[in-house]
């Protein structure tokens, strides 16, 4: 019965050192994580801002394209509607 | 015993290691985490720099864009001598007129034939807007140039009212379009050219009878000479053409030639 309390507890001994000799990363190091994490976030949020800004801009150019379009069919049919009544 | 004892250790080994993990993160995997975290930031802050750009030349096209915009807009305005304050006015103008219009062509015949005034300075207020420039634009082209038979019906509608002796006001078909008339007898009906043409449902002006005359010269050789159960054919109501003219005039001479022969 002692034998198997000492094996025990050299078994744990040998644990806790297992685990005790490991390098761990320090407290800075891990709040320097966390704020690399949190700047990927913000722009991956930016980006995604950003595109929809893109999207939204390309909407309006081909918009102003339609209407320039028209304008310019327009403005045709104001010269031809002009020689008519002439 | 041994078996117990293995038991035993994996289950520290594994229960530390755990704990080592939820509290503590190794040296390596920060380091390893680190670098993929670097290496996905500064991908981003690439993205980001480039979907700048982009926004930039489309807010920079966005402007080119409407500045051409502008300009065609401009160039239209120009051709038709207006501004946009120019093209406000006349939409009122056209509006206004629609209104007059719409009004006008729902009165019964008699109150047409009261406010046959304003028919008329409607008639001449849309031949003032065809007449503008302005009516070029496609906004009114259509819309106004689509009056213009609403306009004539309800001109030639007026034209044709005449207000009978009994004080009715009556439409004189033959005005509006060509009808026939069947001639009766003399002795009931008084019917020859003149006074036919003086009746208030045919032209109400007996002058006009050489109209009836040249759109019957198949039947009326003579047009002292008309007979009873002929159907004559009723021109619209115009002033007479110049055929027409000539014929009466030469009419009137042979008369007064016959005339002077007979004293």
């Amino acid at each position: 019965m002692p034998r198997k309390i000492i094996s025990l507890f050299l078994l744990f001994s040998f644990v806790i050192l297992f685990v005790g000799c490991t390098k761990y990363a320090k407290q800075e190091e891990i709040q320097q994580l966390n704020n690399l994490k949190a700047e990927v976030e913000q722009l991956e949020k930016e980006i995604k801002a950003k595109e929809q800004e893109k999207a939204s801009l390309q909407n309006e150019i081909s918009q102003r394209d339609q209407k320039l379009k028209e304008l310019q069919s327009e403005k045709e049919k104001v010269q031809q509607r002009l020689q008519q009544l002439k | 015993m041994k078996r117990n004892l293995i038991l035993i250790f994996s289950f520290l080994i594994f229960v530390s290691s755990i704990f080592a993990q939820e509290v503590r993160m190794k040296y390596e995997d920060w380091q390893r985490e680190m670098a993929s975290w670097t290496a996905k930031r500064d991908e981003l802050r690439g993205r980001l720099d480039a979907l700048n750009s982009e926004i930039d030349a489309l807010k920079k096209q966005l402007a080119d864009k409407d500045a051409q915009i502008k300009q065609v807009q401009d160039d239209i305005y120009a051709l038709v001598g207006t501004t946009p304050e120019g093209v406000n006015e006349y939409r009122q103008k056209v509006a206004d007129f629609e209104r007059r219009l719409n009004e006008l062509s729902r009165l019964s015949n008699e109150e047409l034939y009261e406010r046959r005034a304003e028919v008329e300075n409607l008639y001449n207020d849309y031949q003032a807007l065809k007449s503008d420039k302005r009516v070029a634009l496609s906004e009114f082209y259509d819309k106004v140039m689509g009056f213009e038979s609403q306009v004539n019906n309800l001109i030639n509608t007026v034209k044709a009212l005449v207000k009978t002796k009994e004080g009715q006001v009556v439409v004189a078909e033959a005005i509006v379009k060509e009808t026939t008339y069947t001639v009766g007898t003399w002795k009931k009906d008084r019917d020859c050219l003149w006074n036919i043409a003086k009746k208030p449902t045919i032209y109400d002006n007996p002058f006009l009878w050489p109209k009836i005359w040249i759109a019957n010269r198949d039947k009326i050789k003579d047009p002292d000479l008309i007979y009873p159960g002929w159907v004559l054919k009723i021109p619209p109501k115009a002033e007479l053409s110049k055929e027409e003219r000539r014929a009466a005039n030469s009419y009137y001479r042979k008369k007064a030639e016959k005339a002077a022969g007979g004293m």
